[in-house]
């Protein structure tokens, strides 16, 4: 579990920034791009740095029959694309899945309502 | 506080992976290695990289970074298990807690940390799961590749120096730690990983604060994660915050549950009778890989072509790496390049001709230094892991 004094920030921005300060003067040490590549000094002196970064929206939750429960049970710990990437299962499979996701995480799902997830995602998989 | 930007950029698109580059070795042309449509995103820090998935954040490096002996760190493969990953972490708060079975328990502030040593070690790091989605039959889970793995310089400070530092007291069983990351649910169990007290004091177990001389990038866990040299990455825990000293085995969800394997070589086991003792994955099995050309690429008849590529195993070294040109009835040693330390990738190099027009398939093998190689036909588990059957890449002679 995280420290109350680490933030787990939002996702809007994409910033990553190491902030040093030297001498009691409060600078930016250079996280600086050259291409592809980040780089910072190599040895660089952390007596105050921070690190910040934003990550990108992720893909949209497809339409498809109980979007809103795979939307509001599944979504709600990884994305979309997790569970839409997988193989081609057969729905005692998905059963299988669905059912470790309520027991191993505690997805909210009632009995009555890990079927649905088993449709949403073979109505997804026939989509493919 | 002035704050670098830089725009994210994703597309879908069937990109040739290594198409930027120009043609390698004796290889006429770099063809598509892609076998599907990958989406590509540009996250914090890293070069566009294949999306396993967005949150918690799976990405795989591209091949062509195979062709370095230390895998750039914006090209690092990122693998988390819990969907809120640190991403604002100030090192003026931040401390590393060392407590449980210990004489004095410790919170260590960055520059204590650093205050405490600079040890290096070279390893690599391969998730469990590595090359899961080429399993027969398929099973679920992150569907990798082949590019979960990489290999760095690590910097930081021993764990056997931290942990004598708190005093462990007589009764240690084992060693937890715990990252940043965690569940947006309560029910979702916190990631925490386990050695047992014998291993985390071995003086290859090291708690890093850097990664080839840089910093560890955000997604590869800033500002300190545990470098468990010859071991699967699940235990490399990220954004390292908590090391308990337990007088008993842990027995949480990721280490009783979670990432177990058969007892059988390779955690092998058979789809249809799935085996019924099972332990927690350990140490990384030998493979090998064909790195230059591309697979597919074109090449001279007559010709000698340069091959090139990795070998690496759990730690006893690598011993040989041998090329097939005929279907495995034949083997011939490779040249290895310089040893850059026991748990690193050893670069084999092989210059080959191929004799007549037509379309060959090499397959490449590694020995290592304590006897295990890699089998003719792939293994299977039902968590995907320990994938390491001998590798292959056709070239066309023309």
């Amino acid at each position: 579990m995280a420290d109350s004094n680490m933030n787990i920030a939002g996702r809007q921005r994409f910033s990553l920034l190491l902030a040093s300060s030297l001498l009691g003067v409060a600078s930016l040490v250079s996280w600086f791009s050259v291409g592809d590549r980040w780089t910072v000094p190599p040895r660089f002196v952390a007596s105050a740095a921070a690190m910040t970064v934003a990550l990108p929206e992720e893909m949209a939750v497809p339409p498809g029959p109980h979007r809103g429960e795979f939307q509001s049970s599944c979504v709600i710990c990884h994305s979309p694309r997790l569970a839409l990437t997988q193989p081609t299962f057969p729905a005692e499979k998905w059963t299988e899945i669905v059912h470790k996701m309520v027991a191993a995480y505690g997805a909210p799902l009632s009995k009555d309502e890990e079927p649905l997830i088993v449709a949403y995602l073979m109505a997804a998989q026939a989509a493919r | 506080m002035p704050v670098t930007r830089r725009e994210w950029m994703m597309t879908t698109a069937g990109v040739a992976v290594g198409s930027t580059l120009l043609p390698m070795g004796c290889s006429r042309s770099t063809p598509s290695t892609t076998i599907e449509p990958d989406t590509l995103a540009r996250f914090p820090g890293k070069v566009p990289m294949r999306v396993v998935n967005d949150r918690p954040t799976c990405l795989e490096t591209p091949w062509r970074y195979y062709r370095e002996d230390f895998t750039p760190n914006e090209a690092f493969y990122v693998r988390w298990h819990l969907q809120a990953l640190p991403t604002d972490i100030d090192l003026t708060s931040w401390r590393l807690r060392i407590d449980g079975a210990v004489d004095t328990a410790l919170e260590l502030s960055m520059d204590d940390l650093r205050g405490m040593g600079d040890d290096e070690i070279v390893a690599v790091n391969q998730c469990s799961g590595n090359s899961r989605s080429l399993l027969a039959p398929r099973v679920a889970g992150a569907q990798w590749r082949n590019g979960a793995m990489g290999n760095a310089r690590w910097g930081g400070v021993s764990l056997a120096k931290l942990l004598q530092r708190a005093g462990v007291k007589k009764d240690a069983v084992q060693v937890t730690f715990d990252g940043l990351d965690e569940g947006p649910l309560a029910s979702v169990p916190d990631f925490v990983k386990a050695l047992d007290i014998d291993h985390a004091l071995e003086s290859e177990v090291t708690v890093a604060y850097a990664m080839n001389n840089e910093p560890l990038p955000g997604l590869n866990g800033f500002p300190a994660r545990l470098i468990v040299p010859g071991w699967y990455a699940t235990y490399w825990v990220k954004a390292l915050h908590r090391i308990t000293v337990l007088p008993k085995i842990y027995d949480g969800y990721w280490m009783a549950k979670a990432y177990k394997l058969a007892t059988t070589p390779n955690g092998n086991e058979d789809p249809k009778h799935l085996a019924t003792d099972l332990v927690p994955i350990n140490r990384l099995n030998v493979r090998s890989f064909f790195t230059t050309p591309d697979n597919g690429a074109e090449v001279p008849v007559g010709k000698s072509c340069d091959l090139d590529g990795i070998a690496f195993d759990g730690g006893s070294g690598i011993r040989t790496v041998e090329l097939s040109a005929d279907e495995g009835k034949s083997w011939s040693a490779t040249t290895l390049d310089a040893d850059l330390g026991r748990f690193s990738f050893r670069r084999w190099r092989f210059a080959w001709t191929p004799p007549a027009h037509g379309t060959y398939r090499l397959l490449v093998r590694a020995t290592s230094r304590d006897g295990q190689t890699q089998p003719a036909v792939a293994g299977w588990s039902r968590g995907g892991f320990m994938r390491n059957v001998v590798e292959e890449i056709a070239l066309r002679a023309v």
